[in-house]
């Protein structure tokens, strides 16, 4: 099942997303959370399935970007939710904007080459991608900041922990990084643009502390921020569309 | 005069622009070594100064970003330094709190110590590593550095995934065995480092562009459908070696590699107690129920 029409997981994943997010909108709260949690299982289904697509199992497809996202995004709004917040709802947005990403993303896997196959390599994507999650999730409550809708602590407390998860990342990225390639750090493109999206955020952790940096322009400096990593991790997810893949 | 000189360098507001300012020169440098990848590539396995020595003069156009990523990091080490001098100072002046809140004061400024050392330790590796590749043929000899006993390359062998997979022709895995001095048996593969005379030896691949691959999506015929069952049926077989694959060895010297990962591992250690620590303060008092919505 998991080799063959596995997609059907994904397709069914995002609809079930999308009807959480018409439940909310209809006030249905409950059920737009239990569908959100039917969503949530079948999309970790297809997750699963994709470690299978090449008739082996390969954990490296579980956790490529495009694909991981929505799964970190969905397991932040049940979290959200379970946490009493009153705007859980809304994170469904970024959900379905990154679910739509990974509906038109190739489909197949990049086949592994020997130094790729590592748990640090795994615990690497998840870690990035978990801190992506929450810097999208912490740009979006900061424009529902914009819009005077709720307080600057909101949106502040999802980009620290992003910034803990990317930190994490930078580790596990680095310990991979010596054991696959002999460097903690490469020049190159994937490493730099890692360190800029590391700096942006320190930065903005120092604006608390400097006068004037008040929430309203906290708040348009996370927007600019999540600007700037969509388009440093998408442009990298995109060229990786143009690798030879297999299966899918 | 040095005063004010003190009070610039160590303001906070100096730290913002410098990370703002190393985020531009790193994003710079992101655009040129993706245009130049090759060329830049060969600069992992360059100490830093030999780097700049001889290439920022022929090619100051695509290097131009490095000196001033150095400077601006020399800075932020500095203005680094500096607030957290300051701000332990001002701890310590003012200390009215107990033992437990008093040290959960002082965590950021231990975490941008310890991210000083993260930066020391970098500066250690760029500046006084070494990483040296060599080919290897099975039957040859490889000398790593002329000091250092020679190995002999024993065997090659190649694990390739399960024929009924989409993977079938790949290799999995890739063991190398070297007889040391004293024929003693040295094996190798790829992630498994081995430590050899002061050496970490890796192995390495470097693959040569390839056609794209072929009927990519068409399964081969699968015999046994409990593909489940064949996840580890690995084959084993001296299968013939694409001409495209050259195999190395990398033998890397890195001084600075146990400071940066113990001080990462105690930023991420403390920096995770501090915040959880505030969450669950703020969520005992019930002022507000969002995670970490406290800086230093």
């Amino acid at each position: 099942m998991f080799t063959t029409g596995n997609h059907f997981f994904l397709y069914t994943a995002i609809g079930l997303f999308a009807v959480s997010f018409l439940l909310y909108l209809l006030k249905t709260r409950a059920a737009g959370f239990i569908v959100l949690i039917a969503g949530f299982a079948m999309y970790s289904l297809y997750l699963a399935g994709r470690g299978w697509l090449a008739g082996v199992f390969i954990p490296n497809p579980v956790v490529e970007g495009p694909y991981l996202l929505p799964w970190c995004l969905a397991v932040i709004s049940i979290f959200a939710v379970a946490r009493g917040d009153e705007r859980s709802g809304l994170m469904l947005v970024p959900l379905l904007a990154f679910s739509a990403g990974a509906l038109f993303y190739a489909r197949g896997i990049i086949p592994p080459t020997p130094n790729k196959l590592t748990p640090w390599a795994t615990a690497f994507f998840v870690t990035e991608v978990f801190a992506h999650a929450l810097f999208y999730t912490g740009a979006f409550r900061a424009a529902v900041f914009l819009a005077q809708k709720e307080r600057a602590d909101v949106f502040h407390g999802y980009l620290v922990w992003g910034f803990v998860f990317y930190s994490v990342a930078q580790v596990t990225g680095a310990i991979w990084c010596y054991l696959g390639w002999g460097n903690t750090f490469q020049w190159g493109p994937r490493h730099m643009s890692s360190a800029c999206i590391w700096l942006i955020y320190a930065a903005y952790l120092h604006l608390r502390f400097i006068p004037g940096w008040n929430g309203g322009r906290r708040a348009w400096y996370a927007i600019a921020a999540s600007t700037a990593l969509f388009a440093l991790s998408w442009s990298s997810y995109l060229h990786e569309m143009t690798f030879p893949r297999i299966g899918g | 005069m040095i005063k004010r000189t003190w009070d610039f360098l160590g303001d906070v507001r100096l730290s913002f622009w410098l990370l703002l300012a190393a985020a531009a020169l790193f994003l710079a440098g992101m655009f040129h070594s993706t245009f130049d990848y090759s060329y830049f590539r060969a600069m992992n396995e360059l100490r830093i100064q030999d780097w700049l020595a001889r290439e920022l003069p022929s090619r100051p156009g695509a290097n131009w970003w490095l000196p001033l990523l150095l400077c601006v990091l020399f800075f932020l080490g500095v203005n680094t330094v500096i607030c957290t001098i300051n701000r332990v100072i001002a701890l310590f002046a003012g200390q009215k709190r107990s033992g437990y809140h008093f040290l959960q004061s002082l965590l950021p400024s231990i975490v941008h110590l310890l991210f000083i050392t993260v930066m020391i330790g970098h500066a250690i590796t760029a500046t006084a590593g070494s990483w040296t590749r060599r080919p290897l043929t099975p039957g040859e000899q490889v000398v790593i550095d002329p000091s250092v006993p020679p190995l002999a390359v024993h065997s090659i062998r190649d694990t390739y995934y399960p024929d009924g997979s989409l993977m079938a022709n790949r290799i999995r895995r890739t063991e190398v065995i070297f007889k040391g001095e004293n024929t003693l048996a040295i094996p190798l593969s790829f992630l498994e480092s081995v430590s050899y005379h002061g050496y970490r030896l890796q192995l390495d691949m470097v693959k040569h562009k390839k056609e794209p691959i072929a009927d990519a999506t068409v399964k081969p015929k699968i015999v046994d459908n409990e593909i489940c069952n064949k996840a580890e049926t690995f084959r084993s077989v001296e299968r013939r070696r694409e001409s495209s694959q050259q195999l190395l060895i990398l033998a890397i010297r890195d001084p600075g590699l146990p400071v940066i990962l113990t001080a990462f591992t105690l930023i991420l250690i403390i920096m995770t107690w501090y915040f959880l620590s505030l969450a669950v303060t703020r969520n005992g008092t019930g002022e507000n129920s969002a995670p970490g919505t406290q800086g230093n």
